[in-house]
């Protein structure tokens, strides 16, 4: 049997020892990371053994001087303490602070002070480390701490726009400060804490948010779309301001604007202003079916004589399925009676108007108190 | 006689909070960390509250669940005992779902506990 001798021949260019030298380094190198995250792993399983261990403790005590001494006597308390007992600590304040209201969240703001929890938060509120920040807000926002015009300055991302927004919003402040944080300069959507926190001031001061979103056609349609939500679902606060802002955006380039302004002009109900028929006829000849389709609902909505006569006109040349059945549903929804719905209209009509008496049955309660689960 | 209290809620923070401030009035309170770990001691017989406190949304079985098992007999429990629940801002939708099942009295979190036990009290001294 023949076969090919096997051969080693040096590397050409390097020599043995430098190999050695090499090898030696590399298992230098991986025996020190080795080692060094052996020690940290340790350290750390050590820290956090004794932070669950002070953290019973640290738990009794909290609850003790909060519930059952006169004065907590926070400050001497937190005298006593080593770094990692005031660390626990604070985790225990935020948990608390985010649980309970009333008198005792008082009594946990003290001990906020005691920790210089307040001091520290202030400084961090201009560290580059966009986390540091959004912490510190959070904090100030737990302790309720006074903005004041040096933290008023611009936030620099959409995340800590919503903090400071939230921050503002939790302390009081001027809402129009808290708005402007939020919206003001924003040239992207907002964070769902963000359309959170816009929500709850919405609720609070629905002119101030709506004065601030008029004339903002220049927002991102993402944008403009969560503020239009916002503003239906906040309810009838909303309603009773100056919406000529929402009825612009009815003829908006974005059809996802106009859905939307539409279907919740349709939940204010009918506005004097709005019902224009030059423009409530522009609108339901909107290229887009899925905008007619919205524009149908709101006439429906609003269900007045002018309103039922433009969706009745529109019905009669709707060449789209699903916007005639939006607008089918939208006369049933108005009261109007088969006789007056247009011919083309009238299949999509009984076949809405028999799935409304299907779903009223299966809601409609049984002679025992129960409910159907189905019909 | 001591009233026994029962409180269920998912959050540790929540359940010390209730367990000092409830036994600090001198009741005696035994905690459940979801509806499932109650259902079980209410199943065997263990405990014989006088008041169930419970959260509403929890992993393995949740408040209403509990409340509706209660509420048909099906521990070894008096199913008229007072319930309250303990429900979330924004859930306020829960509220009016746990008085379908049969629950007494409801507290949004967050919460105070001195409102928790003044709630308490008005549900023992009515029964």
């Amino acid at each position: 049997m023949t076969g090919i001798p096997l051969q080693t021949a040096p590397v050409v260019g390097l020599d043995g020892t430098v190999l050695v030298v090499v090898g030696l380094v590399l298992v230098s190198l991986l025996l020190s990371v080795v080692v060094l995250t052996l020690g940290l792993s340790v350290r750390e399983a050590r820290q956090r053994r004794r932070r669950n261990a002070v953290r019973e403790s640290l738990h009794d005590e909290l609850l003790t001087r909060l519930y059952d001494a006169g004065d907590p006597e926070w400050e001497a308390w937190v005298g006593t303490l080593g770094a990692t007992e005031r660390d626990v600590l604070e985790t225990l304040l935020d948990d608390h602070l985010r649980r309970l209201k009333g008198a005792d969240v008082e009594s946990l703001r003290a001990l906020g002070d005691a920790l210089g929890i307040e001091e520290r938060a202030r400084a961090d509120r201009n560290a580059s480390d966009e986390f540091v920040r959004l912490r510190a807000l959070t904090w100030l926002t737990l302790l309720r701490a006074p903005s004041d015009d040096a933290d008023a300055e611009r936030p620099r991302t959409r995340r800590e726009r919503a903090a400071v927004a939230r921050w503002l919003y939790e302390t009081d402040a001027d809402p129009d400060r808290g708005i402007d944080a939020l919206l003001g300069g924003a040239d992207e959507s907002l964070s769902a804490f963000g359309v959170d926190t816009l929500y709850r001031i919405t609720e609070r001061r629905p002119e101030a948010v709506v004065a601030a979103a008029r004339d903002r056609r220049d927002w991102p349609v993402d944008l403009i779309t969560q503020v239009v939500l916002v503003c239906r679902y906040a309810g009838s606060g909303v309603a009773g301001t100056d919406l000529s802002w929402i009825v612009s955006l009815l003829e908006h380039e974005a059809v996802r604007v106009r859905v939307e302004a539409a279907l919740t002009l349709a939940t204010f109900g009918w506005r004097d202003p709005i019902a224009d028929r030059a423009l409530l006829e522009r609108l339901t000849a909107d290229e887009s079916p899925r905008a007619r389709a919205a524009v149908y609902t709101m006439l429906g909505a609003w269900g007045d004589p002018e309103s039922t006569g433009v969706l009745r006109e529109a019905l009669a040349e709707e060449s789209n399925d699903r916007a005639r059945l939006a607008g089918a549903r939208a006369l049933v929804d108005a009261g109007v009676p088969e006789v007056e719905t247009p011919e083309p209209a009238r299949p999509a009509r009984r076949w809405t108007a028999e799935h409304r008496r299907f779903d009223e049955r299966a809601t409609r309660p049984l002679a025992d108190g129960g409910h159907r689960r189905g019909v | 006689m001591t009233a026994t209290i029962v409180a269920v809620d998912d959050d540790e923070t929540i359940r010390r909070l209730l367990e000092h401030r409830l036994g600090r009035e001198g009741y005696d309170v035994h905690t459940f960390e979801d509806g499932q770990a109650a259902a079980e001691a209410f199943a065997a017989g263990e405990l014989h509250p006088d008041l169930v406190l419970t959260d509403v949304m929890m992993p393995r079985m949740d408040g209403k669940r509990l409340l509706r098992r209660l509420r048909n007999g099906e521990f070894r429990i008096d199913p008229e005992t007072p319930v309250i629940m303990l429900t979330s801002r924004g859930r306020e939708e829960d509220v009016l779902d746990g008085f379908e099942s049969g629950a007494d009295d409801y507290v949004a979190k967050p919460f105070s506990p001195t409102e928790v036990v003044v709630r308490v009290r008005r549900q023992l001294n009515g029964r």
